[in-house]
């Protein structure tokens, strides 16, 4: 039988005179995943999302959702409806991550592909999200994004619409 | 001072919504009001007072929070609650109704959300399973930190 030489081995991967490397935990916020497309709807939603944030102390993860060009048309017109669509998706992050900066909360953007409710609820899954919100718009029944994410998430959603306040009588 | 309206029934999911929005009120510095409609015209407020009063006691009793008796169509009255306290928020919870009644699961938040102008907060079914021990009210309210 041979003997184990396993002390001698760790001994000489870390010797006495280097400091022991030690591990110290990583500290983790729960986010506030708030989705955007640049729509009237979004733009409640970003406010509601801001304040909310800056409110519980918690940082901001703006998602867009693009829906991915059509792949059968060729490589050359792929591109350039590629090269749209991340345009328009920073054209609807940029200013929402300007309003979480103006506001002091510490904000990221993401930028997706595929089906906006299974994306959004996805995305908020692998990132521990503590709240989704989201915007409404008046969609047929069963075609709703919000109505999608709030099957799916499995966490508390907050669904934002912009309404006409209702003027008062002269 | 910013209000969050919390629409209760004896319902798992309002019991988890209850939940959520005093852990939300608690760190938003916010009055949390609960409120309680019955649409039966036989029932009086006094009774839904006291229904969401035994919902804060069984769920929420460290919290201090008002209570609201409505009588009415539900979406309606609550509604009108948060237009008279200027709610910041409204929060409901999911319903589960089956697989092939899924899309009435948020009826009420979709009719709500035509009502008012405050965003609607749903909270979902399945945080319904943890138990309401102090570490399981921490985690809904801030996840892991």
């Amino acid at each position: 039988m041979t003997a184990v030489a396993t002390p001698a081995r760790s001994e000489a991967l870390a010797p006495a005179d280097q400091p022991e490397k030690t591990f110290a935990p990583q500290t983790f916020t729960a986010p506030v995943v708030a989705a955007v497309d640049g729509s009237a709807a979004s733009t409640v939603a970003l406010d509601t999302a801001v304040r909310l944030a800056a409110g519980i102390n918690t940082p901001l993860v703006f998602v867009y959702v693009r829906r991915g060009p059509a792949g059968f048309f060729g490589a050359p017109v792929y591109q350039r409806r590629l090269t749209k669509e991340m345009a328009r998706a920073r054209r609807a992050l940029d200013p929402a991550l300007a309003v979480a900066d103006s506001a002091g909360v510490p904000a990221e953007g993401e930028i997706l592909e595929g089906s906006p409710r299974r994306r959004i609820s996805e995305f908020a899954r692998d990132r521990g999200a503590r709240l989704i919100v989201v915007g409404s718009r008046r969609r047929k029944l069963g075609q709703s994004v919000s109505t999608g994410v709030l099957r799916t998430a499995g966490r508390p959603v907050i669904v934002a619409r912009s309404m006409p306040r209702p003027t008062a009588a002269a | 001072m910013r209000t969050i309206i919390c629409g209760v029934d004896r319902s798992p999911g309002a019991r988890v919504a209850l939940r959520v929005a005093a852990g939300l009120a608690t760190e938003l510095d916010a009055r949390l009001v609960a409120v309680h409609v019955l649409d039966r015209v036989a029932d009086i407020e006094a009774s839904a007072e006291r229904t969401a009063a035994s919902l804060l006691y069984d769920e929420i009793p460290d919290i201090a929070a008002e209570v609201r008796g409505e009588v009415g169509d539900v979406a309606e009255r609550l509604a009108a609650v948060a237009r008279e306290e200027d709610a910041m928020m409204i929060v409901l919870g999911a319903r589960s109704r089956g697989r092939s009644r899924s899309f009435l699961r948020a009826r009420c938040a979709g009719e709500l959300s035509e009502l008012t102008s405050a965003p609607v907060l749903v909270a979902p079914l399945q945080l319904a399973a943890m138990p309401t021990t102090p570490s399981n009210t921490a985690t809904i309210r801030g996840g892991p930190r």
